[in-house]
């Protein structure tokens, strides 16, 4: 191919698992790879795995990972051919896509036009619309006009979900029930998404009872090649946010899992989208489906579609970016068995999964097979609140979804995180449940389950022995202990601490 | 002193009784006959009532975490120096029910508000919460200035009930 370049030495502008996941592909295709890290990143791992790494600055971490400048300077200065935006910070931004094909870099991932197009959630339902792609009924972008949106939320009834303009990923949702509520949460809405997106437009949609979330990964060449690697199944969330996702989707009938893949590559190919990309839909109960959005980048979610379909996304990517046409064809695409995915995070699911913070004093990773753990976790992190709470992703694959299932149960047993509270109990449950176990899910399924999911109070043999266990890593215990007389010459148990 | 290990917002006694396998303890009153099956570096397992558990535990200062069958607990070892002086009346203070940093202040020292008004607005991981007031009264301190950061559990403002006299 006379246009396509050879990477040589990547740059993963981003942190944590996605980093480490990024340069797994790239080590194994003989590319350099080279990290930028915060100061209070030193000493994880994504920093030691890469060959080059390069400390960034920034009035607080986060806004380190968002200067542009500083990273295509650094990118520039140290060779780089190329740079992964991975998800997340700079992923979908497209004065960051255009500043590194300024600098002469190329970019892994879309053209800026396309995450312009695609990236502004306004923009983009009003262009999938216009090529007579199904839309949920919603109101129109009407900017930071409160009492305009209120009016028109009225007209497609409540209840409806107040949505950023510029957003994803969650941040600056809030479903209203009714009327009188509109105000705070349009506030909060607003206010988050100046935020998080620095664009206080918000929009309005209608909020489905019972929706599933329904997205489709594409991939796209510069060739007009674009395929679908199949859906997934990412209605099991909580805050908006996805904590389970599988594929293929269960109770999906095989015609609409055609159409639904078959809509997402006709909306990439409308869009003339090039790369590695995720069309989302909602839907209903019926099997009806609307486009939510699409996302421009790689999924945190995209190693179940890795799993199933034994394709390597960053490795596209990277091939898709160097002008190279896609090795195969939707007919090549075959799924094998089924693939589920678990995000442990840093949270609280007793206390309204409210973010938490501590360091991991231990840690212990499962050892079973047909499990991929995806994390940028070590013994002696600190978990802060200056990222996003996620610590691993957890994903195992089976012939079947119960065999994938069943294969969690047991890694999330053998799963130690000590230091830290996290969601991992709340998932176990999860798996559990019985309509989990049906596949039957939905977007409200932890919200309507949350009492059946959450921690039972009352078992007095697991209190004690926890507690046995917590006193035994006490001085104060041990010495009133060892006080005591013993009663035979030998003893088993307890720890010498 | 009796050791002394909280849990969420109740404190449990734990003193032991008899020594060996198995142990027996006295827990809140209770007497618990422990059989110790395994102990090695960080791994537990016991059975207590004919029911075994697995546990890990780890140990951070005051912070004992223990993983027990998948289930986190998290203790705190309770000095009883420091226990003697934990009395301070939290009826009127607004606490951060999780680390992060305060947004927008709405409110002034000694403003009144009425129920449901937004006091403030704090983030965490990038989750935005209002801190609204439960009821009518006036904001008497404020501990926070907008982008300070804070730890789960801080004070974030005292309230008090609005003030009936004029001030001067």
């Amino acid at each position: 191919m006379s246009s396509s370049v050879n990477i040589q030495r990547l740059l993963v502008a981003n942190r944590g698992e996605i980093s480490s996941r990024i340069m797994r592909t790239c080590q194994r295709l003989g590319i350099e790879t080279v990290v930028i890290f915060h100061a209070v990143d030193a000493k994880a791992p994504f920093v030691r795995e890469a060959d080059l790494a390069l400390e960034i600055y920034g009035e607080t971490p986060t806004a380190a990972y968002l200067d542009i400048a500083q990273i295509v300077e650094l990118a520039t200065h140290n060779n780089v051919h190329a740079i992964h935006p991975g998800y997340g910070f700079l992923a979908e931004n497209r004065a960051f896509a255009e500043a590194i094909l300024q600098a002469g870099i190329t970019f892994v991932g879309p053209t800026p036009a396309a995450i312009g197009l695609l990236g502004d959630k306004v923009a983009s339902r009003e262009f999938v619309a216009r090529h007579g792609f199904p839309l949920a009924p919603s109101v129109p972008d009407l900017g930071t006009d409160r009492e305009a949106l209120l009016l028109a939320a009225t007209k497609i009834g409540f209840p409806v979900l107040i949505k950023a303009a510029a957003g994803g990923g969650g941040k600056g949702m809030h479903i209203v029930h009714e009327p009188q509520a509109f105000k705070a949460a349009f506030e909060l809405a607003t206010s988050e998404a100046e935020r998080y997106f620095g664009d206080p437009r918000v929009y309005c949609e209608k909020y489905l009872v019972k929706p599933r979330h329904i997205e489709v990964q594409i991939l796209a060449d510069e060739f007009g090649c674009c395929i679908h690697l199949g859906e997934r199944e990412c209605s099991v969330q909580r805050r908006f946010q996805k904590v389970i996702e599988e594929t293929p989707a269960p109770n999906l009938s095989a015609a609409t899992r055609q159409r639904i893949c078959e809509t997402a590559v006709g909306i990439a190919k409308a869009a003339k989208y090039t790369s590695a990309g995720t069309v989302e839909f909602v839907m209903d109960s019926q099997e009806n489906y609307y486009f939510l959005e699409m996302n421009t980048r790689l999924q945190v979610e995209h190693p179940v579609t890795e799993m199933v379909t034994g394709i390597d996304l960053v490795e596209a990517q990277i091939n898709i970016a160097a002008g190279l046409p896609l090795p195969f064809t939707q007919e090549d695409i075959c799924h094998a068995g089924h693939a589920i995915e678990l995000r442990i995070c840093a949270e609280d699911p007793d206390q309204g999964f409210i973010p938490a913070t501590g360091k991991v004093c231990f840690l212990r990773e499962p050892q079973l097979s047909g499990i991929r753990l995806d994390t940028s976790l070590h013994q002696g992190s600190e978990v802060t609140t200056a990222f996003d709470p996620m610590l691993a992703k957890l994903i195992a694959h089976g012939d079947s979804r119960e065999s994938a299932r069943k294969k969690l149960v047991t890694a999330l047993a053998e799963q130690v995180i000590l230091g830290v509270m996290t969601n991992s109990a709340f998932l176990g449950r999860i798996l559990k449940d019985e309509s989990f176990i049906a596949g039957e899910v939905h977007t409200h399924f932890i919200a309507d389950n949350i009492e059946s999911l959450s921690r039972q109070e009352g078992d007095t043999d697991a209190l004690n022995a926890a507690l046995v266990v917590a006193a035994s890593n006490d001085s104060n215990f041990l010495e009133l202990l060892n006080k005591i007389p013993e009663p035979h010459s030998t003893m088993g148990g307890w720890r010498n601490a | 002193m009796k050791p002394k290990y909280r849990f969420g917002d109740q404190d449990f006694d734990v003193s032991p009784v008899r020594r060996g396998n198995p142990s027996v303890l006295n827990i809140n009153g209770s007497l618990a006959t422990v059989y110790h099956d395994e102990a090695s570096g960080y791994l537990q397992k016991l059975t207590i009532n004919g029911r075994t558990f697995e546990a890990h535990v780890a140990r951070d200062g005051d912070d004992i975490f223990v993983q027990l069958n998948g289930e986190h607990w998290h203790f705190q070892a309770i000095n009883p120096i420091d226990a003697a002086g934990d009395s301070s009346n939290s009826g009127d203070i607004v606490s951060a029910p999780m680390p992060g940093v305060v947004v927008s202040l709405n409110v002034e020292v000694g403003e009144r508000v009425s129920e449901g008004t937004t006091i403030l607005t704090i983030e965490s991981m990038k989750l935005q919460t209002a801190i609204i007031a439960e009821r009518d009264g006036q904001v008497a301190e404020l501990y926070f200035l907008e982008g300070d950061t804070f730890d789960k559990g801080a004070d974030l403002l005292r309230f008090e009930a609005p003030s009936e006299d004029t001030p001067n």
